[in-house]
């Protein structure tokens, strides 16, 4: 429970840094700066798009409903 | 006359977009459907980047990227790794420390849940071929 609440505190707050990095546009990048510079290499942009395939896959195909 | 067009045309892609998340949230996991309905969108933006990588090589953030700069996510993202470590070391589906995907599957047992992830989703693979224009600048 306990781990349960930690990884909600920990997405929210990655959604709350990206959001507040759009808009402030602190010294500090957010991750879609990082994606950004990744991006500018080819291997960069594949990685990144293996990622998010994984990503897909992972949750929309292959998520298991606890009972 | 032109706005109108574009937004019907907006409407009509929101619409189908719409309709396809809803469809492909409703298969059944570890079927064949589930994996050819994440499969046709990998497949747009596979094929999107080879036919055109360039949109995307464009919109280049013209921030620099340093240890200093990116600490903060750097931070979160090696907390979420040190976490789903222990979870993973631990079986991948204890209880007490459950891994991001245990925790996940919580939410996704609603359908609505699943249709706002996979937009979610969906928009960020438009993103990465360069459908989403953002520009930094510092």
């Amino acid at each position: 429970m306990v781990v349960a609440v930690a990884w909600t505190a920990l997405l929210g707050a990655a959604l709350a840094w990206e959001c507040w990095c759009r808009v402030a546009r602190p010294r500090w990048l957010g991750v879609s700066d990082l994606c950004l510079t990744l991006a500018r290499h080819p291997v960069g942009r594949l990685l990144l798009i293996v990622v998010w395939a994984f990503v897909g896959w992972h949750l929309f195909a292959r998520y298991t409903i606890p009972a | 006359m032109r706005t109108g067009g574009t937004a019907l045309r907006l409407l009509v892609v929101a619409g189908g977009v719409l309709a396809y998340g809803y469809w492909a949230t409703a298969q059944a996991p570890f079927r064949t459907s589930a994996y050819l309905a994440v499969g046709l969108p990998v497949a747009l933006v596979g094929l999107a980047v080879l036919i055109a990588p360039e949109p995307l090589a464009r919109k280049r953030s013209s921030a620099l990227v340093s240890l200093r700069s990116a600490w903060p996510w750097l931070a979160i993202a090696g907390l979420m790794a040190a976490l789903e470590i222990v979870g993973l070391a631990l079986g991948g589906r204890s209880t007490t420390v459950p891994t991001l995907s245990t925790v996940v599957d919580h939410a996704l047992a609603w359908h609505l849940v699943r249709l706002l992830l996979f937009g979610a989703w969906l928009f960020i693979g438009w993103s990465l071929v360069g459908g989403h224009r953002v520009e930094r600048r510092r």
